[in-house]
């Protein structure tokens, strides 16, 4: 949009071109970065006024170059700022110490597993101490593979 | 399996050791300090430790084999460390000073008379 705007500006202002002609052996030397021979044609040669236009397009440019710049720039300034702070803030879980920043899937499913293994199992120390002792015994001489009823 | 196997034993001794019924000591003497298994004597010479009453500490005080005088080290050295972690050891000095003064073996009355002066220190 700036753009656009300021070529219609440049466009717009004929009689600044004209002076700046008028003072100047050189017509292009308003220009900022591009002669005119750049759109020198052999096929068809560009009246002097397209040669402004064109030339004063092309300085226009030269002048949006910057704001684009600036605004390239600042887009990688934030880049850097969101990049930075991110790396301040893992630097600073770090600093905490032993606390542990990655995420262990593995480990989490091994917990959620042996969670629901210790709500099944038959042999955890909760569900036996509620088991009277000769119980206790028997399962322990099952599976020392004496016989229950020696 | 094995590691499953031992796992439960495990579990059934230390619900034993929680268990108030006085026969608990009874299944734990009969099953766990005659194994011939180290880490179920070790285990269950803890666990009767860990009871803290008269007739649980005689067994792994008194008996020949067991407890402070098992063959193992490991198993007689877990028992005393055991003993030296009670918070209230005055029942294990209590059994360990009427063993060294009585107890008709030589050996026990040794081992005895060590572990009350490890107490004593602790």
């Amino acid at each position: 949009m700036a753009i656009i705007a300021k070529i219609g500006q440049v466009l717009n202002t004929p009689i600044k071109i004209g002076k700046t002609v008028n003072h100047s052996s050189n017509p292009f030397a308003a220009a900022t970065f591009v002669t005119a021979d750049v759109f020198v044609s052999k096929a068809a040669k560009p009246s002097l006024k397209d040669k402004l236009k064109l030339s004063a397009f092309v300085g226009s440019i030269g002048d949006a170059f910057p704001t684009f710049r600036k605004g390239i720039e600042s887009v990688v300034a934030f880049g850097n700022r969101m990049k930075e702070g991110f790396s301040s803030a893992m630097s600073k879980l770090n600093e905490i110490g032993s606390m542990e920043i990655s995420i262990d899937f593995a480990g989490a499913g091994r917990a959620i597993k042996s969670g629901f293994a210790s709500i099944a199992d038959n042999y955890s120390v909760q569900k036996l101490k509620k088991q009277d002792v000769a119980s206790l015994e028997a399962m322990w001489k099952e599976l020392s593979g004496l016989n229950i009823a020696a | 399996m094995k590691d499953n196997k031992n796992r439960k034993i495990r579990n059934i001794i230390e619900a034993l050791c929680l268990h108030s019924d006085a026969d608990s000591i009874r299944v734990l003497e009969e099953m766990g300090t005659n194994s011939s298994d180290d880490e179920i004597r070790e285990l269950t010479a803890r666990a009767l430790v860990r009871k803290n009453s008269h007739d649980s500490l005689a067994v792994t005080i008194t008996n020949k084999g067991k407890g402070i005088n098992d063959m193992s080290t490991v198993v007689a050295m877990s028992t005393i460390n055991e003993l030296l972690a009670l918070d209230n050891k005055d029942e294990a000095i209590k059994i360990l000073t009427d063993t060294v003064e009585m107890h008709s073996d030589e050996e026990v009355r040794e081992n005895a008379r060590s572990v009350k002066a490890l107490m004593a220190l602790s």
